[in-house]
């Protein structure tokens, strides 16, 4: 591009520029700022120091990571409740969508949404204090149940046994009516007249489902998979946070958590960003695998 | 169209959808049973699936607390300043996304979103923050997640449908690129702007992570960090020994101060209702 043209675009687009820098400084102080400040991750880090000042000790941040045994359990069980997450959390909001479009009567089913759809607007800490008393040892309806039936007062959110189980079942009731919305939306997408030719032919309605309504939301499915695999490792912080206690951190403190509560407990920075640093590679790994398959599979992604 | 057999699935399903609404249902009915009873209501009943006694004692007291009435302005100036700085942010950089001309659109298109795959993480962030004087200030709260670049990309690909002879028009008219942003665009993208916008004001009104970490003045506390502290702080020290002599509050006051956290996305809900279709499928699947 010519000089003059340049200046005339600059000119021509002034408002355009204008607005995109406000945007970019925000990236730049925000965004940019902290990665730049993960050479912290490298030293014995010292505030009065700051990034570029303190004292450089190479990989020994990473080091004590790996040979303190926490950090080690929060690492496996990072991947052990994702894996946990995909198997279970992701289908099931699926099968859900099909029960919900089931549902001939209007109001039963506008009443099942809203209600389903509700609890995804609560953080945590909402959601986790009313878990909380429902699963309580004393005065807990579910242990009120369990007793009923001649049980024994369970601890559940006291024994590291139970935790990964109640972690997916607890975010499972929190998060399924939502997840369910777009499944719903595909399948109500389907063109009618597939259904109604199928009605001639007298098909009941298993094989509707299964060679119309199932194929016919595949490629939802398929990039709804993909983006919640891209996800799922930095899931959970808030889940976990507001639900965990020192007694089941072997099974269920993870990566995020772990940088949090010792950051509270035993600030030493330098460590706690290199924790971070694995966690932000980690992660970017499994997006950039899913965003790298949703491209193959001809999706257009949407990064 | 004929009309069904109502086979066994029908009742099957019906039967599990009503059980996972109960269940829903139950924890927030307690919720409302045990912030309205008396503490000898309390007492006396074990489940508190029936009222048997009222009185709104918690609710005054709350309402008359200045902490938590400073907490809720703190919340609402929280949710104002992260939605409307958040929004017209995002607006602005997925407006300027859309033009093909700009001078080194790909290299900006890319710098955003790299930001999507990579951070700092938690602790580099906070140490910026400290360095740059934002911790311990109202604006800790909602500057660093400010701009979601997931919600910039869904309003760029929201505004790049919208025909190019609006924008023509109005450029003839004199208007420049800022007031065709907010006077045109951002008014004829309404669904996708309502349902960014219920996503930002639930997000902020919910947040304690960000004062969490950047914040250690109790002055300044949003209700959500309040809320935390008095609930999990509650639920720790069940499981620690310290237990013993330590005075809780009570269980009402603890539900009361829930409800009141909840209370504006209950006024919310029936509004956005019809927006939720809307954001997820943005949200997801772009064809």
């Amino acid at each position: 591009m010519k000089k003059a043209s340049v200046w005339l675009n600059l000119k021509r687009y002034r408002y355009v520029y204008l607005m995109l820098a406000i945007v970019l400084v925000w990236y730049i102080a925000f965004a940019y700022a902290p990665m730049f400040g993960l050479i912290m991750s490298f030293e014995k880090f010292s505030f009065a120091k700051g990034f570029f000042g303190s004292e450089l000790v190479g990989l020994n941040n990473f080091k004590m990571l790996f040979s303190d045994r926490y950090f080690v359990q929060a690492f496996k069980n990072t991947f052990a409740i994702s894996f946990l997450r995909i198997v279970f959390e992701f289908p099931i909001p699926i099968i859900f969508a099909f029960m919900i479009n089931e549902v001939r009567s209007k109001p039963f089913r506008s009443v099942i949404q809203n209600i389903t759809y509700f609890p995804h607007f609560f953080n945590w800490i909402v959601f986790g204090g009313l878990i909380g008393s429902v699963l309580a040892l004393d005065r807990g309806v579910v242990n009120g149940i369990i007793q009923l039936f001649g049980g024994s007062q369970i601890d559940f959110l006291g024994d590291s046994r139970y935790f990964r189980t109640i972690l997916i079942v607890t975010n499972l009731l929190k998060e399924v009516g939502w997840n369910s919305i777009i499944y719903i939306a595909a399948i109500q997408g389907i063109n009618p007249t597939l259904y109604e030719s199928a009605d001639l032919d007298g098909v009941n309605r298993w094989q509707k489902i299964r060679y119309i309504s199932l194929p016919g939301i595949a490629p939802t499915i398929s990039i709804m998979f993909i983006l919640f695999v891209g996800g799922v490792f930095t899931q959970g912080f808030d889940q976990v946070y507001n639900l965990y206690s020192p007694v089941v951190y072997d099974k269920g403190d993870i990566l995020s958590t772990y940088i949090v509560r010792t950051l509270k407990e035993v600030p030493n920075l330098g460590v706690q960003a290199a924790a971070g640093f694995i966690n932000s590679v980690i992660s970017m790994l499994f997006l950039l695998v899913s965003n790298w398959v949703v491209r193959l599979m001809g999706q257009e992604s949407i990064y | 169209m004929k009309v069904r057999k109502v086979t066994l699935f029908d009742v099957v399903s019906g039967i599990v959808l009503a059980l996972l609404a109960l269940v829903l249902l139950v924890p927030f009915w307690q919720m409302i049973v045990v912030a309205f009873s008396t503490t000898e209501g309390y007492v006396k009943s074990t489940y508190h699936l029936i009222p048997t006694s009222f009185s709104v004692d918690v609710f005054s007291q709350l309402f008359s607390s200045s902490e938590i009435m400073k907490g809720m302005l703190i919340s609402l100036i929280n949710v104002l300043c992260g939605w409307l700085g958040g929004l017209i942010l995002c607006a602005m950089g997925a407006y300027a996304l859309t033009k093909k001309n700009i001078i080194g659109r790909k290299f900006i298109f890319n710098f955003i979103i790299f930001t999507m795959f990579f951070n700092g993480g938690i602790i580099p962030l906070y140490i910026w923050l400290k360095k740059i004087y934002i911790t311990d200030t109202i604006f800790c709260l909602f500057l660093p997640t400010l701009i979601s670049t997931f919600y910039l990309l869904l309003l760029k690909n929201s505004f790049i449908s919208i025909p190019a002879e609006m924008e023509e028009a109005a450029l003839i008219d004199g208007y420049n690129e800022m007031q065709i942003l907010f006077k045109i665009i951002i008014p004829v993208s309404k669904p996708v702007i309502a349902a960014v916008s219920l996503f930002l004001i639930v997000q902020y009104w919910n947040d304690y992570y960000n004062a969490m970490m950047f914040m250690n003045k109790p002055d300044l506390y949003p209700l959500g960090l309040i809320l935390r502290n008095v609930i999990i702080s509650k639920q720790a020290l069940l499981r620690t020994p310290v237990a013993a002599g330590a005075v809780l509050p009570s269980e009402q006051y603890n539900m009361a101060l829930t409800m009141i956290a909840m209370l504006p996305i209950l006024v919310l809900y029936p509004f956005v209702q019809k927006y939720f279709v809307a954001g997820v499928m943005i949200g997801a699947v772009k064809e």
